[in-house]
């Protein structure tokens, strides 16, 4: 009875860990009522607040960057009453001579009743090894466990989200970088070709034309 | 044994959370990714990947609609039935110059019969007059919370109010803010919470549709996916 227990509990982890569904559903629940905000100031700085409908209860400021230029959380994990998710800022830097940066954060809500106590640390700076500057203008977009960084003048590398690796995608400059909610990615080219990516980063098509991922919640065409 | 096992593993399931039954059901579309193009008349689509470990492409198509000027396109949720999946497709028509936006409906339905091909149907709805103006050169945004679409055009007498559009009713709610400013920009992330960017002010709407909180300065949603730029 309790072998067959074993297997049956087993059987749904996986199930869950599969698929996602359950688990990020679970992860979810605790700061349903939660919203996060940002606004970029100027590139130097990105602000936060963290509020609820009774009002903000957290808010910050993450600095300093040389020119940020673009900004993805990462997926929610829950345990007790805290969700932790990552932050990730790209930055293409002033000159046309500096590297592009990744900021990885760690955020952290601990949530108690209705309040949200946020901390937010910085776990790694990586090296994106491509240089861009002010006047690149950047893509990023997120698979299950890379995410995709380049600008229209430099290639496109890829970082394992777990260990910070970066590794050149095969991939040029990019126009635009696109993913749907299962974290399929569309990578176009300023010459009009492209390449798709599945969740785990490996191409699955190119070719030429201009293509772009739909999802539930943003509309967009071409990445714009 | 196996029907065993997943009986026991649905009787656990049922015990710890109601969402396990999604997790244990089969995702027949797991492998597969849909991805688009567009002329500015016309929108077509393509769904390749791994069915069946498989690697090919199931399915392209256009959307049954000649448009003036697309400039946004957004799935919906995905629900699936059986051996189905459905979800539909809104794409947003900045039109011509003076006249209204329209956001085109279609009703998209994936069919896995089981012998390795997903059988796809694009059908359009009812279309739903936007009423902010576009034209050429409008910019326009879209964004959606699971109940409801919002779009915004940066152009025309209305650059400063939002289009509110039930996805249940299709009813069009024009949200008029005094003293906002023209929409400057329309996000949302993955709890449903959609932030209206004006030039003044920020606007949170919740889940529900329903207005969430007022900002004094610029605010923008970030989600898991694509990154949200400030260009």
């Amino acid at each position: 009875m309790k072998h067959g227990g074993f297997l049956a509990t087993t059987l749904v982890v996986v199930s869950a860990a599969a698929f996602g569904g359950a688990v990020s559903a679970k992860d979810r629940a605790i700061d349903d009522n939660f919203y996060t905000y940002y606004g970029f100031d100027g590139g130097q700085a990105v602000n936060y607040f963290t509020c609820t409908t009774n009002g903000c209860t957290a808010a910050g400021m993450l600095m300093p960057f040389k020119h940020a230029c673009a900004l993805l959380e990462g997926p929610p994990a829950t345990s007790g009453n805290v969700v932790t998710r990552a932050l990730y800022i790209m930055e293409s830097g002033k000159k046309a001579t500096d590297d592009a940066q990744l900021y990885v954060y760690s955020k952290t809500d601990t949530i108690d009743g209705g309040d949200d106590e946020v901390a937010i640390t910085l776990q790694q700076k990586v090296d994106l090894g491509f240089q861009a500057g002010k006047k690149a203008h950047c893509a990023m977009a997120a698979a299950g466990t890379v995410l995709f960084a380049g600008t229209d003048l430099s290639a496109t590398y890829t970082v394992d989200k777990s260990t910070f690796a970066v590794h050149f995608s095969g991939f040029g400059s990019i126009a635009s970088a696109t993913a749907d909610a299962r974290g399929y990615v569309t990578l176009v080219a300023p010459d009009k070709t492209f390449a798709i990516f599945n969740p785990g980063g490996g191409q699955m098509v190119s070719g030429g034309g201009v293509y772009f991922m739909a999802n539930t919640q943003d509309g967009q065409i071409n990445g714009k | 044994v196996s029907i065993g096992k997943i009986a026991a593993a649905a009787a656990v399931c049922l015990i710890l959370s109601a969402n396990c039954a999604q997790a244990l059901k089969v995702q027949h579309d797991g492998g597969l990714a849909t991805f688009y193009s567009s002329t500015g008349t016309s929108v077509a689509w393509s769904t390749c990947g791994y069915l069946d470990s498989v690697d090919a492409c199931y399915g392209a198509g256009t959307l049954p609609q000649t448009f003036a000027s697309v400039c946004a396109v957004m799935e919906g949720e995905r629900k699936q039935k059986g051996k189905k999946i459905t979800r539909d497709v809104y794409v947003l028509d900045r039109g011509t110059a003076g006249n209204s936006m329209i956001l085109y409906v279609f009703a998209r339905t994936d069919d896995f019969p089981g012998d390795g091909t997903d059988v796809i149907t694009v059908k359009p709805q009812p279309s739903v007059l936007v009423q902010l103006e576009g034209g050429p050169g409008a910019h326009c945004m879209m964004a959606a919370s699971a109940s409801t679409i919002y779009i915004g055009s940066d152009v025309g007498a209305y650059a400063s109010e939002v289009s509110a559009i039930s996805k249940s009713t299709g009813l069009v709610n024009l949200l008029v803010y005094e003293f906002s400013g023209t929409v400057v920009s329309i996000t949302a992330e993955e709890r449903n919470f959609v932030a209206l960017h004006f030039q003044n002010v920020t606007k949170i709407m919740g889940p529900g549709g329903d207005l969430y909180q007022s900002i004094a300065g610029p605010g923008d949603m970030a989600d898991q996916h694509n990154a949200w730029k400030p260009d």
